[in-house]
């Protein structure tokens, strides 16, 4: 029994001290970064087919068997629907996505993002708006009669050295159609943005992730997912995050319905590419493009 | 000649050397964790602001330097929104509200019902506000954004450096978040249910500086320099208190597609959970009076 204690002492201690060291010395995350694999293609697509995506970024969810049949029925209906688009038969329904929700905005997302760490808290500010708040102040998860799911979730963290540990649960889907208990998990690829469902979670589901610096133009994210509802494990799976390479600040996308893509893609690089209303609309290039070189992007 | 050329190295060593001293920040970042709202801009339970627009008026100490051109054009609008306002208190509705999730800067500093964050670090400060505006202030030595890269938003751009625990702000390039770039940026003070007064509209060109400190461990102030060569007769100063969020210990979004999330009770702000299917409109927790 005292000894008992004396553990449970202990791990209190060995908490709170690596909570105090974290507070003396934050790492330094600044910049901006984006998910490898990830990149959007200069066409608003993805720069990969999706076959490449869902290949190199190791999509391998335990799946509860019926989990998999029902994602599997969606698969080949979504198969059926880009086929239709591809022989002029449907319509597809695009438009500027600006909400992917977690985890999607760390697994399988186009968008940059900062990371700004200070003692009490972390947050991850991603370019469509969508803000994660970690916090580290030694609280626990919301008291279940002021949380409600959202695409963002409720999360908290603590420091192990210079890895940021966080703790995220009560997500919903970004999509309104979806339903309460649906939370897809999509790989997305190819120039028209193809997607295949390759899990989908219940609101059960709870995520724990280590953040950390590998080396000081990458960030790595290893994500373990547990949601007993529709897993048979828990989900590990890694994403690596580097940095943008011709962009120091924030831009955000145009949400609001121009369309317009404020940082696209040209030679494999984000660029800057000012609102239509300015005078003037100079044509992107890239800093590692040949001098005198044509804009056209490739 | 060659005095003033010492006079033009020692006025720039000057103007760098607090930049050059703040690329690390301060020896010790300032704790400014916590939901902060703006004093006197807090909204009531009706969705309007807990205070009338006459007091607003009154307490927030507006005074734009208005060129009278600017001045005669604030004051037809100015007219125009009196009519609304009494069309208002006769219980009739005389359209165009609108829910508003985008305030922009300045705004969002001057007057806004939104609670938000300030993360300080030592090369940029983030300011994320419940309406999911973000101003990004960079702190790591930057200059502005290049002319050929920077286009107007409505958050601006913006650079700082640190004094000591005080926060320096300097931001360029601010747009309207409701109209286009061209018709410059109206600041607007708010009141009542519905009530809005234009203050002064300024021009593309405005240029903003702000002194954020804390001044005791509940209360930070924002002191803002707004030049307009343009618009005004001479810098308009104008302070603002913000201070702690009482109940509430985390970032809570507004709904901005109908429903409000963290309505005022009792003067406070509270959280009500969307409704659930079976719950259509749970009552906000109150908090203590």
């Amino acid at each position: 029994m005292i000894s008992g204690r004396l553990a449970f002492t202990s791990a209190i201690l060995l908490c709170c001290a690596a909570s105090l060291a974290a507070q003396t010395r934050m790492p330094d995350w600044s910049g901006q970064w984006e998910i490898v694999g990830a990149a959007p293609s200069v066409s608003g697509g993805f720069k990969d087919s999706l076959d490449q995506v869902l290949k190199e970024m190791q999509w391998s969810p335990p799946n509860k068997p019926e989990v998999q049949a029902r994602v599997n029925v969606i698969d080949a209906e979504e198969r059926k629907r880009i086929e239709a688009i591809q022989r002029g038969e449907d319509v597809a329904v695009t438009g500027p996505t600006c909400t992917f929700g977690f985890p999607m905005i760390m697994i399988d997302s186009p968008l940059m993002f900062e990371i700004v760490p200070t003692p009490k808290e972390t947050a991850l500010i991603f370019s469509g708006r969508e803000v994660r708040h970690v916090y580290t102040d030694g609280r626990a998860h919301t008291p279940k009669d002021e949380l409600w799911p959202t695409p963002w979730g409720d999360s908290i963290g603590h420091w192990e050295g210079e890895t940021l540990v966080t703790d995220t649960i009560a997500v919903k889907s970004p999509f309104p159609d979806t339903g309460p208990d649906f939370l897809p998990i999509l790989a997305a690829g190819g120039e028209a943005g193809q997607a295949q469902l390759v899990s989908y979670l219940s609101s059960q589901a709870h995520f724990v992730e280590r953040i950390r610096m590998v080396d000081r133009d990458h960030l790595e994210d290893q994500m373990t997912i547990i949601d007993p509802v529709n897993l048979t494990a828990p989900w590990h799976l890694t994403r690596t995050y580097r940095r943008v390479a011709n962009l120091h600040r924030m831009v955000y996308e145009s949400c609001e319905g121009d369309g317009e893509d404020r940082n696209p893609i040209v030679n494999g690089h984000y660029t800057i590419r000012p609102p239509r209303s300015r005078a003037t609309f100079p044509t992107p290039v890239p800093a590692d493009a040949p001098a005198g070189q044509a804009t056209a992007p490739k | 000649m060659s005095r003033q050329k010492l006079i033009l190295v020692a006025a720039t060593l000057l103007g760098s050397a607090p930049a050059m001293g703040a690329s690390n920040g301060p020896a010790v970042m300032p704790d400014w964790s916590g939901q902060w709202e703006n004093v006197g801009a807090t909204p009531d339970a009706t969705g309007g602001f807990n205070q009338s627009l006459n007091q607003v008026l009154t307490q927030m100490q507006w005074s734009p330097p208005n060129k009278p051109n600017v001045q005669a054009k604030v004051d037809k609008i100015v007219a125009v929104e009196r009519k609304r306002l009494e069309a208002v208190a006769r219980g009739e509705d005389p359209g165009g509200a609108v829910r508003a999730c985008t305030f922009g800067y300045p705004g969002l500093m001057l007057d806004t019902p939104l609670m938000f964050e300030i993360l300080p670090t030592p090369k940029e400060t983030t300011l994320i506000f419940s309406s999911r505006e973000i101003r990004h202030v960079y702190t790591d030595g930057r200059p502005h954004t290049t002319k050929d890269e920077l286009w107007a938003t409505p958050w601006g751009d913006s650079i700082g450096h640190w004094e000591g625990q005080t926060l320096i702000i300097d931001t360029i390039a601010v747009k309207s978040p409701f109209g286009p770039e061209s018709e410059g940026v109206p600041v607007l003070a708010f009141g009542d249910v519905e009530g809005e007064q234009t203050i002064t509209i300024l021009s593309p060109q405005a240029h903003f500086n702000e002194r954020i400190r804390m001044i005791d461990k509940d209360h930070l102030e924002d002191q803002m320099t707004v030049i307009d060569p343009t618009n005004f007769t001479g810098p308009w100063h104008v302070s603002r208190t913000y201070e702690r969020v009482g109940h509430i210990n985390r970032m809570v979004y507004e709904d901005c597609e109908g429903e409000e999330r963290n309505p005022i009770v009792n003067g406070h702000f509270t959280l009500a959970p969307p409704p659930s299917p079976a719950q259509k409109s749970p009552a906000p927790s109150a908090p203590p009076q």
